[in-house]
């Protein structure tokens, strides 16, 4: 369901049961819910270096949303994009080789999890950087391609960059198949979109004139309904569209640096994908969820005997 | 030359390259403030374009950073994006894009990936348009791999220019002074009566390097090396220290300025007796800087004495001419210096 | 479009001066119309437009030029012209180096020893170097020190108490050709002296009666025009391999020199010439020559010349026989003298010494000796150079 435009309050955690997901859904839900487990896990181990940026919580954000696009579509990630990877490329082994330095990394462990081009998928480090590189692919696209969109995550924090504001306008102005996918997870950093954020998401899109849509549900059966028409309406007319989600980013920014109190990362535990799927279909959930764990633990043992990535072509 | 047909000037040349580069490729674009004709654009270099690629010039609102990042999204494409900056002072508002997106693209995703996206600046003060619309910023783009930096010289036919940077499909940032676009293109060797050139070969990457002597040819007494922008400035130098000093001088004046290609120089400037780096920009991790070390390292035993470089003075540039002209390097300062060094 | 270009406007200039355009360069000139002066080594002519247009200047006033040299353009519309000009701006531009041998480039430190030291262009062209150092200077300095020498002593005594001077154009012009007449025509002279007593009062009585001035100098140009008949070879021009190129008329040169430069014009066709003629030609003459305002027509073509000596007592002088001919009569001034006459009484009388000095290739002392006679034959009964019908030829 979307709500209407109104005030940017914290999202309040859902109980309401979800309707029940199709098994690709689920799998690889829960795929990007263990790699993520996993990754921070070695991390804490002491098995990774660099830094990494989980979605643990975000998770069913790209698995509602992609389904929607064309394989011509081209996505822009961010940071925390391994759920937009493993949901558009379905690749956990050169996800995770690419973040641990193994051989077999999609980027030859050059770029990392921040910086990764597979095909028409493209991460990028910088907070507003993606959004006028989408612009100029939705150009090209709306040129050459029609019908064919480009969509850019970003986050509540990204609003701060002006690169942001100018990406709408030249969307807007040149009437670019440009959809901002906005996960709002309340929280920058370490920093509350209320102390980040003069005024609302909604009414920023509004400035320009480009429709913005709000969702709070977790429902991936839901959200991808009433993303279809927004998805078609971009490519179609060649309309921007800010797409709002609401949610929750359950664990650090990137690692160690929670500064929430246990308590409110609790409270918004409760409001998690994971539990009311799993409430909802008990025997099914944890079959799916054993076949997703033991798969990411394999995969985690096997790339890290694997020798280390080789960048040739410099 | 024929009678029928008058020295173009620079920026006729620049404009008929652009015209042939979006006529030869149909994915070529062209974005920039206030480009549409009949205005074609600050310094007219795009006259014309709109008119004849209604579709692929676009003039954009007030958004370096956004058009530089949206040049580089086609570029990531596979098309050609030539984005051009107002001014080169305002390319600081599109550095992030330019440099930690469309460079870094190039390699850092492990293997190169193509971004043919041009930046254009129109560059360089003596016009008296004051502290941020002067300045020559080209040592901002110095040392980041993927960007290369190129600058627009009357010894280097502008058609022939892009086609190396296209090239090179990694990002450019192509420097064109402005009081440049003004002064005839060179040909046929012919500086003026007393000075001739002749472009050597370079590298395939860096493009020819023009190489400037008087009419006998004598061996130098000093190389200079210089931006195309400096041309005026320098042969007058060259003309001066001859007549009035009887120093024999020779210029270097090469298209790529980053990456720097010093070898095919060095026979030269190995004979040459003194060396001297002229630049329009200030002193401090710049393209003159960056050059005399990398002269001193390749001939530290042949050298009798360190580089020479001739800077802007370490000001603001001036609005008021007569003092914009006390911070800028003139023909004078470089001649002043030279002698100086040469006692 | 018409080309406008130099004529030729004499044989011994390479080269002449535009000294001012007569018209507005853009403005509209009609054909014959006056267009441009140009001055000779010692001329100023005025040249006539080719034709009808407007004007394009192709050459600054003060410049040099050559025979032949287009120095404008004239075209039938200001549009045709405006067009033309903004062709032809780069092509200069363009072609800043003529091609061939260009003069070489002087630094300012050459130039000045050049000129300290009377370097000439063609020495420093001859060293053929695109651009001259001083010390390239001093090298042909030192390594050709005789031909420099004396000049070098003279100049550098001289400019301890004295000044560096140039000399004036026209000047110039009679150091070459004299220069060139000391070089070319080995000479040989004779005198006579001549009893002017008959020439003076016949003048005199003349000048009364016909209210003009006639003087000795005046008779002598009919008496020697009447003599090229009888004495082809005075009159003739020498050419190589010993040949010869004798003059169908007598064209007598004049020396004339009123302080503004030794002019040397012609009464041509002297022999055609009544006495009246040719009083009033010298007269004309004379007063162009304190003015030195020549046409070059007026000072060319002469086959012999009178070279005048006839005051500040002067006795005799020997002339030079100007290149490209064979002889020059010189006039010495009148002396008095005494004398006897027929009844062998004590008298005075005028008498003046007639020269020749003659091209010894051409004429021989017996040649230039008769010619002499004759010429004082006809001085001292000078009634028939007086008459006033007209010579027949």
């Amino acid at each position: 369901m979307s709500a209407g435009p109104g005030l940017a309050a914290a999202p309040t955690p859902r109980t309401a049961p979800l309707t029940r997901p199709r098994d690709e859904d689920l799998d690889l839900l829960l795929l990007i819910r263990h790699f993520e487990l996993a990754l921070l896990a070695l991390f804490s181990q002491g098995l990774v270096s660099g830094t990494t940026h989980t979605c643990l919580g975000q998770e069913y954000v790209p698995v509602a949303l992609y389904p929607l696009l064309d394989e011509a579509d081209f996505v822009f990630s961010n940071h925390r994009g391994h759920g937009h990877y493993l949901a558009r490329h379905r690749d956990p082994a050169g996800l995770l080789a690419e973040i641990t330095g193994r051989q077999g990394a999609v980027c030859h462990g050059v770029g990392g999890s921040q910086h990764i081009l597979r095909g028409r998928y493209l991460s990028t480090g910088v907070q507003g950087q993606s959004t006028t590189a989408a612009v100029g692919v939705a150009l090209h696209l709306a040129r050459t391609e029609p019908g064919r969109i480009a969509v850019v995550h970003i986050g509540d924090g990204t609003w701060g960059e002006g690169a942001v504001y100018e990406a709408l306008n030249l969307a807007r102005l040149w009437r670019l198949p440009l959809l901002v996918a906005v996960e709002n997870n309340g929280i920058a950093q370490t920093t509350d979109t209320a102390r980040q954020m003069a005024g609302t998401i909604a009414a920023r899109a509004a400035a320009f004139g480009v429709p913005a849509h709000r969702y709070d549900s977790r429902d991936v059966n839901v959200l991808r309904e009433e993303l279809e028409p927004v998805v078609r309406r971009c490519g179609q007319e060649r309309e921007p569209q800010v797409v709002e989600f609401l949610t929750h980013r359950l664990g650090p920014h990137s690692k160690g640096d929670d500064t929430r109190p246990a308590e409110a990362v609790e409270r918004l535990r409760a409001g998690d994908w994971h539990s009311a799927y799993r409430d909802a279909e008990p025997e099914r959930f944890t079959a799916a969820e054993e076949r997703a764990r033991g798969r990411v633990a394999r995969l985690v043992r096997e790339t890290l005997d694997l020798p280390p990535s080789v960048w040739e072509d410099r | 030359m024929t009678a029928a047909t008058r020295a173009t000037r620079v920026g006729e040349d620049l404009n008929r390259a652009l015209h042939t580069v979006l006529e030869r490729d149909p994915a070529a674009y062209f974005l920039g403030e206030d480009v549409a004709d009949p205005y074609g654009g600050a310094f007219k270099i795009a006259a014309g374009l709109s008119s004849r690629f209604p579709d692929r010039v676009l003039s954009t609102p007030i958004s370096e950073g956004g058009i530089a990042g949206a040049g580089a999204g086609l570029a990531l494409m596979g098309d050609t994006a030539i984005v051009e900056m107002m001014f080169a002072d305002f390319v600081t508002l599109a550095l992030d894009h330019v440099l930690n997106f469309a460079g870094k693209s190039v390699a850092m995703y492990g293997r190169r990936v193509p971004m043919r996206l041009i930046v254009r600046c129109p560059t360089g003060g003596n016009r008296g348009y004051g502290p941020t619309h002067s300045q020559s910023l080209q040592k901002l783009f110095l040392g980041f791999p993927g960007i290369n930096v190129f600058e627009v010289s009357p010894f280097h036919p502008n058609e022939a220019l892009f086609e190396t940077m296209l090239a090179a499909a990694e990002p450019c940032v192509l420097f064109e002074d402005k009081v440049l676009y003004t002064r005839p293109m060179f040909a046929d060797g012919i500086v003026d009566d007393l000075l001739r050139y002749e472009l050597l070969p370079g590298t395939p990457g860096g493009g020819p390097i023009a190489r400037v002597f008087a009419v006998d040819d004598a061996p130098p007494d000093w190389v200079l090396l210089a931006p195309g922008g400096l041309t005026d400035r320098v042969c007058g130098a060259l003309r001066s220290l001859l007549l009035d000093e009887e120093l024999s001088c020779q210029a270097l004046v090469p298209s790529r300025l980053y990456p720097f290609d010093l070898d095919p120089l060095l026979p030269l400037l190995a004979g040459a007796r003194r060396i001297c780096v002229v630049e329009d920009g200030t002193a401090g991790g710049s393209w003159g800087e960056t050059v005399a070390q990398a002269v001193h390292r390749a001939l530290w035993g042949a050298l009798t004495a360190p580089v020479l470089t001739v800077h802007a003075a370490q000001l603001p540039i001036p609005a008021a001419g007569h003092l914009e002209r006390e911070v800028l390097v003139q023909q004078t300062t470089i001649h002043s210096a030279v002698l100086e060094a040469s006692r | 479009m018409t080309g406008i270009e130099v004529p030729k406007l004499n044989n011994n200039d390479d080269e002449y001066v535009l000294v001012e355009w007569l018209v507005e360069d853009g403005g509209q000139v009609g054909a014959d119309e006056p267009l441009v002066l140009i001055e000779t080594s010692k001329t100023l002519e005025e040249l006539p437009s080719p034709a009808d247009g407007h004007l394009l200047v192709a050459l600054e006033p003060g410049r040099h030029c050559a025979p032949g040299e287009l120095i404008g353009r004239l075209f039938a519309t200001a549009d045709e012209r405006a067009e033309h000009l903004a062709r032809d701006e780069a092509a200069k531009t363009a072609a800043a180096v003529p091609s061939g041998a260009p003069a070489p480039t002087l630094t300012n430190s050459a130039r000045a020893f050049a000129e300290e030291h009377g370097i000439p262009p063609e020495r420093i062209g001859a060293l053929g170097l695109a651009v001259v150092r001083r010390t390239d200077l001093e090298r042909l300095r030192a390594e050709a020190p005789a031909a420099d020498d004396s000049a070098a002593a003279v100049e550098s005594a001289a400019a301890d108490d004295g000044t560096l001077e140039t000399l004036p154009r026209q000047q110039q012009a009679v150091a070459a050709a004299v220069t060139e007449s000391l070089r070319t025509v080995p000479t040989a002279s004779a005198y006579v002296k001549v009893d002017l007593e008959a020439a003076m009062a016949a003048c005199t009585a003349y000048g009364e009666r016909e209210e003009t001035f006639f003087g000795v100098p005046e008779l002598l140009v009919l008496a020697v025009a009447r003599l090229r008949e009888r004495h082809p070879m005075i009159f003739a021009s020498a050419l190589p391999g010993g040949r010869v190129r004798t003059a169908g008329a007598a064209h007598v040169g004049v020396t004339m020199d009123f302080g503004r430069g030794l002019f040397v014009p012609v009464v041509h066709d002297a022999q055609s010439r009544s006495a009246g003629e040719v009083g009033e030609l010298l007269m004309q003459y004379r007063m162009q020559a304190r003015r030195a305002a020549f046409r070059e027509q007026e000072i060319q073509g002469a086959n012999i010349v009178l070279a005048l000596h006839n005051d500040g007592g002067v006795v005799f002088a020997v002339p030079i026989v100007f290149p490209g001919q064979t002889c020059a009569v010189s006039l010495g001034d009148v002396q008095t003298e005494p004398a006897v006459d027929a009844r062998g009484r004590l008298v005075t009388r005028r008498v003046a010494y007639l020269g020749a000095a003659y091209d010894h290739r051409l004429v021989n002392g017996r040649g230039a000796t008769a010619f002499l006679k004759e010429l004082k034959a006809l001085l001292e009964s000078p009634e028939p150079l007086l008459s006033d019908k007209g010579w027949a030829r």
